[in-house]
């Protein structure tokens, strides 16, 4: 009696219609990701580190213009109501000044010659708090 | 049955021992029981699979009864109800592979509604969607595949066991 199982590679195994149904779930899973992203809350709070130092936390809200020391001079950060950017930095490379604009939380711009960071935090990271079975 | 389920039941605590490289991931492994029980008999039996291995699962994780219980529960037997109706609708269009993906995404999106109505009463829940969505597009080809590999085990072992052959 011959078995409809047989062993077989997943090449063999697919159907058109299986393979269609990967793509699909794919373009909504990618698409998913664009759109939540669209709708994620913006951080609340920029906090700026010269060195090892917490230099300044601004919310996020407030037109302000910071400028930070460091090794090689100043750098200058601007917070206004779109994020916040470098606008001028001493460092030769000019990474900070091209990261342009921040506003999620967890995004940040690092100046590492002129050892600045720039983090965006939200209020609180949630945890995930149980796992199911 | 009652060896589907106990299968089911060491695959479930053989998976909590593996580390997750995603913490929010999880293979799913005992999916595969539900699959095989539906490929072997019908819709009824995997639900009850299901249904068994997921209540014994929160026994022995003590959760029993508790929020995450209630969210895998019907998570559970929403994807055997989705899985046995694509399969009767799709028939020999999808193999068991896009069966166990559709399981898989269906499962993790009614978790996600489950968590939302019980738990977190928050829309920024289903941020989490690609998430849970991405993972599971993997995760539901590989236990696919497991389930077909085993029934093929099955079938060469005892060729006339189950009743519902595909």
């Amino acid at each position: 009696m011959a078995s409809k199982h047989q062993p077989s590679s997943l090449a063999v195994l697919l159907t058109r219609y299986d393979r269609l149904l990967i793509v699909v779930a794919l373009l909504t899973g990618v698409c998913s990701w664009f759109l939540v992203r669209q709708f994620q809350p913006r951080g609340e709070t920029v906090e700026i580190h010269a060195g090892e130092m917490l230099f300044a936390r601004y919310a996020l809200h407030h037109y302000q213009l910071v400028q930070v020391p460091g090794p090689r001079g100043v750098t200058s950060v601007m917070i206004d109501r779109n994020g916040v950017r470098v606008l001028a930095s001493p460092c030769p490379g000019k990474e900070c000044v091209h990261s342009g604009i921040v506003r999620r939380s967890g995004q940040m711009i690092v100046c590492v010659p002129n050892r600045v960071v720039i983090k965006i935090v939200a209020r609180k990271d949630l945890p995930w708090d149980m796992i199911t079975q | 049955m009652a060896v589907l389920i106990t299968a089911g039941l060491l695959l479930f605590l053989f998976e909590s021992l593996i580390p997750r490289p995603l913490p929010w991931a999880k293979p799913g492994f005992s999916q595969m029981v539900t699959l095989i029980a539906l490929y072997l008999w019908g819709w009824r039996e995997a639900v009850t699979v299901v249904a068994a291995r997921v209540s014994l699962a929160a026994l022995i994780a003590g959760s029993f009864a508790g929020p995450a219980f209630w969210i895998a529960l019907p998570s559970g037997i929403c994807a055997a109800l989705i899985m046995a109706g694509c399969r009767a609708v799709a028939g020999e269009r999808l193999s068991i592979i896009g069966i166990s993906m559709i399981g898989a995404l269906t499962h993790n999106l009614v978790q996600l509604v489950a968590a939302w109505l019980l738990l977190v009463q928050q829309p920024q829940i289903f941020y989490l969607f690609p998430l849970l969505w991405l993972p599971a597009i993997v995760t539901g080809i590989l236990v696919g595949w497991l389930a077909h590999a085993s029934l093929t085990l099955l079938h060469r072992v005892s060729p006339s066991w189950g009743t519902n052959r595909a």
